[in-house]
């Protein structure tokens, strides 16, 4: 167990400092989820006021959750990185728990995700968002986004694992990233989309998500929303954890 | 010394090729966009069509062709660092060919995009009720003028991938201002719902230039002012970033390290 704790410590500085020193990373992790909430604020802020939908107080929310995915493509351009280096099959040659080398990258990209909320949030609530449901649900709001993060971290870094270089597994990532935000209640309300795209958009894990972080911030209901997404966090790290160990025996192996 | 259409059509050649073995390439000029295109109308059609009145494929189609245009480049001028770290084009300096016209390439392999992305989201558009509103000459411009609109908005990514060595440093600041100039050119929505301060700055990009025009061009309306300023605007893309590149390429050998 300590032998757990530590090399999974040292990995877990390693992938941070790696990603501190490159400019890419610290652009994915502060610089274009700003621009994303002040372009969205910029281009519907108006056409969205006329179907009643607050952009400086629910945009925030979408925005951290976006960051979170932004976290995810990270992982997958690092983990194809690391396989196509040789140094995932370096790692398993070591004498180290096995189980490191993949807590230590979700703990570093919990990290950058704390790095994200902070900032976003930050400007969110100096252009008018507010919490008002308490510093409960306030700790509970960073909780659940570090969770959509790690849960983010875990399903693209798989993406890492078959994609044939990192530079096409960043845009492989983007694949799933898009549509998955885009058709959710990040930007719109589930009523404005297509009946029959409604269903998909109210109950995919990024809507989830995104509404139990505008509940705990004070707008919606903080049980079914963040019940639901606990749900989806568990089932989902489960299932990607299960491919993640998977795939590694055969990345390694090859 | 090779005559120059011969090593132009060598380069153009190659440059097809590469971009269509490229699968970033294609997910950036023709999946991404047409994601974007679903996507975005999907979420914003009923708010701009309450706002704006007209179908919103007819303002997102020619919008989206511009910003996968612009996007799409970003693999050209990948594509053009990694001749020059790799010593690719120090190799050509060594051979009797002029070293400018693997430009030529990069123009070729625009054409080859542009009508990629044209089809693409134009079906996909014409099945979301984007229709061709201006008549048949407007209609039979809008490739050429996408593959001039292709062109000069490679040329800035060019010239800046003379100038990097590593493909994030050339990647992530290009995809941060494309992002800009995307929303800030009126692809998704009339430029009435920017707010005041930001109106006249939308009206000066040369990117809501681009888009203006093809959607003068796609649903009809007055075309003088907006090509006059679409073609000044590729004129000085084309002029000032094109001759950097090319000064850049067949100045003193980059050192590729």
């Amino acid at each position: 167990m300590s032998a757990l704790v530590a090399d999974t410590s040292i990995l877990a500085r390693r992938a941070i400092v790696r990603s501190a020193r490159n400019p890419a990373s610290i652009m994915s992790a502060v610089l274009f989820p700003l621009l994303f909430l002040g372009l969205f604020n910029l281009v519907m802020r108006r056409v969205m006021a006329a179907q009643g939908f607050d952009y400086a107080q629910l945009l925030p929310s979408t925005v951290v959750i976006q960051a979170m995915m932004f976290a995810g493509m990270s992982a997958a351009y690092y983990v194809a990185d690391d396989r196509t280096t040789g140094m995932l099959s370096r790692l398993r040659s070591l004498p180290i728990h096995r189980a490191s080398p993949l807590l230590a990258r979700t703990f570093a990209d919990a990290a950058r995700s704390l790095l994200s909320i902070a900032v976003v949030v930050g400007v969110g609530v100096a252009t008018g968002m507010r919490f008002t449901a308490g510093a409960a649900a306030a700790a509970g709001y960073v909780l659940v986004a570090v969770a959509f993060a790690v849960t983010m971290s875990l399903g693209m870094g798989l993406i890492g694992l078959v994609a044939p270089t990192r530079d096409s597994a960043a845009s492989l990532a983007s694949i799933p990233y898009l549509p998955l935000i885009m058709l959710s209640s990040g930007f719109a309300p589930v009523d404005d989309f297509p009946g029959w795209l409604q269903p998909f958009v109210e109950w995919q894990p990024v809507t989830s998500a995104i509404d139990a972080l505008r509940a705990l911030a004070g707008d919606g209901d903080i049980s079914t929303t963040v019940t639901r997404t606990v749900m989806w966090s568990v089932v989902l790290v489960l299932v990607f954890t299960a491919m993640s160990v998977r795939l590694t025996d055969r990345a390694v192996s090859r | 010394m090779t005559p120059w259409h011969i090593s132009a059509a060598t380069f153009s050649g190659r440059a097809v090729r590469r971009f269509v073995r490229s699968p970033e390439a294609i997910v950036n000029t023709v999946i991404f966009p047409l994601l974007l295109l679903f996507a975005i109308f999907a979420a914003f059609a009923t708010s701009v069509e309450a706002f704006e009145g007209d179908n919103y494929a007819q303002r997102l189609v020619p919008g989206l062709v511009v910003s996968g245009l612009m996007f799409g480049s970003v693999g050209a001028a990948v594509g053009l660092q990694k001749d020059i770290q790799t010593g690719f084009m120090a190799r050509i300096r060594t051979m009797p060919v002029r070293p400018s016209t693997t430009i030529v390439g990069v123009v070729a392999a625009e054409v080859v995009r542009a009508a990629a992305a044209l089809l693409v989201l134009g079906s996909v558009g014409y099945a979301l009720g984007f229709r061709f509103e201006g008549g048949a000459l407007r209609t039979l411009l809008i490739f050429p003028v996408a593959v001039l609109i292709g062109i000069a908005m490679t040329m800035p990514g060019l010239a800046f991938a003379t100038m990097t060595k590593t493909t994030e440093a050339l990647s992530a600041p290009l995809g941060a201002l494309y992002l800009v100039l995307m929303f800030m050119s009126a692809a998704m929505v009339p430029i009435e719902a920017y707010p005041d301060w930001a109106q006249p700055i939308v009206r000066a990009s040369p990117v809501a230039a681009f888009v203006r025009v093809l959607d003068r061009l796609g649903r009809g309306g007055d075309l003088g002012r907006p090509v006059l300023w679409a073609i000044l605007w590729a004129a000085v893309l084309i002029i000032g970033f094109g001759a950097l590149a090319v000064r850049r390429l067949a100045g003193p050998a980059p050192s590729a390290t």
